[in-house]
């Protein structure tokens, strides 16, 4: 097997040898004959640099494809901003060889610098408004969609230091000596010109443009660093567990100072349930009972294979399915005598399908209800919930009959 | 004390009856109640009258929601600690792996904030591609509990996120587009974390802090 120090080196000539073919690939274009010969086409499928499906179609295999476009974006990212304040120091010494060139009278290479300063005056014009524009476009969308926290970080840090750099240049252009010069020097009207309209006449604008940028930009970098460590944090345990499968959280915070989230409080169910006293909820209750659907009902016998609905004899009748909690109730009135029956305690034994707060209610109610006409008598037995919260709960319910 | 208009009622009997409940209180889940509740006379109401029951309204580190917690002396706090710490212990490796998955598969090395948006597409697309990333998927839902449904990646990440949505750190946003937004819960589960690794052995953490642009490049 060939090792790293051969496969590499042969595998990047190829590309290389190749580079008009992976172009052309990227770009989503036909390999044919102008960019690759069958052969070094041949080449780069077997070396898994063009795929080819069972059409036909050749295309940049997905690795490739995904590195060139982290490539070009890293590129795009990249490319704001000059060296400015290497832009203004030209216009300084342009400046003072224009003066020179005076002193000697030296007319074709006065016209010559004054050329060169409308050039480099109006090239750092562009530059500003360039980058201006790419930053401007960069802030609307938070500086890209970059595949990870490092790269995105660096940047952030490129940005930042571009709009210093830029805001340096401004004040370096406002504050620049070459004004100075302009005024001991009435010969550098034309330069003088160049400079306040190019540059000079613009810097507010400019200025001010830069300023909103570096606001967003520094709103972006800090809400960053506040993410980061969690990011951070977030990637140790994660490794952490991976490295120890047996990993578990500890459950007790030993010395610990308590935090906040260890004292989330248990959650407390809140349910309202009517007042059957109450005469003024009888409309509302008699209302909810109304909107209950029919109990389920079951069909006791069966009809027939092959016989139609219409032409079904035989008697049909339904059994009512009753709740649990229904049967079991019943039973208990059923059983009622003079001796006292604690709900509570037939709860306990016995399957009612609810919770005890709900069986309790239900009996409560039901034996209010009904104890005119069965002579069911019933009692609730209600007792403080807690020590302070001043509320009261219904501990159990006892029925007899008198 | 604040105006007793409607709407702040509303919002009072929405905000303590949520808290009470044990859920979290947030900008996308309960975006009224979270208004108000950056009131400071209206969390102080809130705050006085979850105080009769023994807890007090605390926010998240970050802000991003408001939940009960319980008001107890200093042993009385050790032993609720306990409660709350094996409750979460299951809880928070589930979240943790979540979290790690979703950023690597969604190619975002922030942490997951409040607000953000997962889209199921996008994310089944990721982990499709990605052999580890399924790997994790499928690691991560079985180690949920719940009725083992189709080993599909997509039927994988309909359990993850429903889970997600049950333990409160997800919200549906649009079901038709399965479109899911985090909620402020998820700064609950970066205090945990951060006590966590706090309370980790020290480690090289090189592998962690590795650029993975790095080696493409």
């Amino acid at each position: 097997m060939r090792s790293a120090r051969e496969t590499i080196p042969a595998h990047l000539r190829l590309l290389h040898g190749n580079e008009k073919a992976v172009i052309a690939a990227y770009a989503g274009d036909m390999i044919d004959d102008d960019v690759a010969s069958p052969r070094d086409v041949l080449a780069l499928i077997q070396a898994n640099v063009i795929v080819e499906n069972s059409e036909g179609v050749r295309r940049l295999s997905r690795s490739l494809h995904s590195h060139l476009d982290d490539v070009m974006r890293k590129r795009r990212s990249y490319r704001a901003g000059e060296n400015f304040s290497g832009q203004v120091e030209m216009l300084e010494k342009i400046i003072a060889s224009c003066e020179d060139a005076m002193r000697e009278n030296h007319f074709e290479r006065q016209c010559q610098l004054e050329d060169e300063f409308r050039h480099a005056a109006e090239s750092l014009a562009q530059g500003i408004d360039e980058t201006l524009t790419h930053l401007r476009a960069e802030v609307d969308n938070e500086f890209g969609d970059l595949p990870s926290f490092a790269e995105k970080s660096r940047q952030n840090q490129h940005y930042t230091k571009r709009v210093e750099e830029t805001i340096d240049a401004l004040a370096l252009i406002a504050d620049s000596r070459i004004v100075d010069r302009f005024d001991a020097q009435p010969m550098l009207e034309e330069q003088e010109r160049i400079h306040r309209r190019e540059l000079l006449d613009r810097i507010p604008k400019w200025r001010q443009a830069f300023m909103t940028i570096s606001e967003v930009l520094g709103r972006h970098v800090h809400a960053l660093r506040r993410v980061d460590p969690e990011a951070k944090a977030l990637r140790r345990l994660s490794l952490h567990m991976r490295n120890n499968r047996s990993y578990e959280m500890p459950d007790d915070p030993q010395d610990d100072h308590i935090q906040d989230w260890m004292l989330a409080a248990m959650p407390l169910a809140i349910m309202t349930h009517p007042d059957v006293h109450d005469v003024d909820q009888e409309d509302m209750i008699a209302d909810v009972v109304a909107s209950l659907p029919a109990l389920a009902r079951t069909r006791s016998s069966k009809r027939k294979p092959g016989i139609l609905v219409e032409d079904d004899d035989e008697p049909t009748s339904f059994i009512i399915r009753r709740p649990q909690w229904r049967i079991v109730f019943d039973d208990m009135v059923r059983e009622a005598s003079v001796e006292r029956i604690s709900a509570r305690s037939v709860h306990a034994r016995t399957q009612t399908g609810t919770s005890l707060d709900i069986w309790l209610i239900y009996v409560a109610a039901t034996c209010a209800a009904a104890r005119s006409e069965a002579g069911l008598r019933h009692e609730t037995v209600i007792e403080p919930h807690g020590p302070l919260d001043g509320l009261l709960r219904m501990k159990d319910v006892v029925l007899w009959t008198e | 004390m604040h105006d007793e208009i409607p709407s702040a009622r509303g919002a009072f009997s929405e905000a303590t009856r949520t808290l009470i409940s044990g859920h979290f209180v947030c900008e996308h889940t309960h975006p009224d109640a979270y208004g108000h509740l950056n009131d400071h006379d209206f969390f102080a109401d809130v705050d006085a009258y979850l105080e009769r029951m023994d807890m007090r309204v605390t926010r998240v580190r970050d802000g991003g929601a408001f939940y009960a917690t319980s008001v107890c002396d200093e042993a009385e706090a050790r032993l609720h600690a306990r409660r709350v710490m094996h409750a979460m212990r299951t809880e928070i490796t589930s979240v943790v792996h979540f979290l790690k998955m979703t950023m690597e598969a969604l190619k975002d090395d922030q942490a997951i904030a409040p607000g953000y948006v997962i889209f199921k597409s996008q994310y089944v697309t990721a982990v499709t591609d990605s052999p580890s990333l399924t790997e994790e998927l499928k690691s991560l839902a079985h180690n949920l509990r719940g009725t083992p449904g189709k080993d599909t990646i997509e039927a994988l990440m309909e359990k993850v996120l429903r889970k997600m949505c049950d333990l409160e750190y997800l919200d549906v946003a649009d079901r038709e587009k399965g479109t899911y937004l985090v909620t402020g819960k998820i700064d609950y589960a970066h205090a945990v974390i951060a006590y966590l690794v706090h309370r980790l052995p020290a480690e090289p953490d090189e592998e962690i802090d590795a650029p993975r642009q790095e080696s493409l490049l």
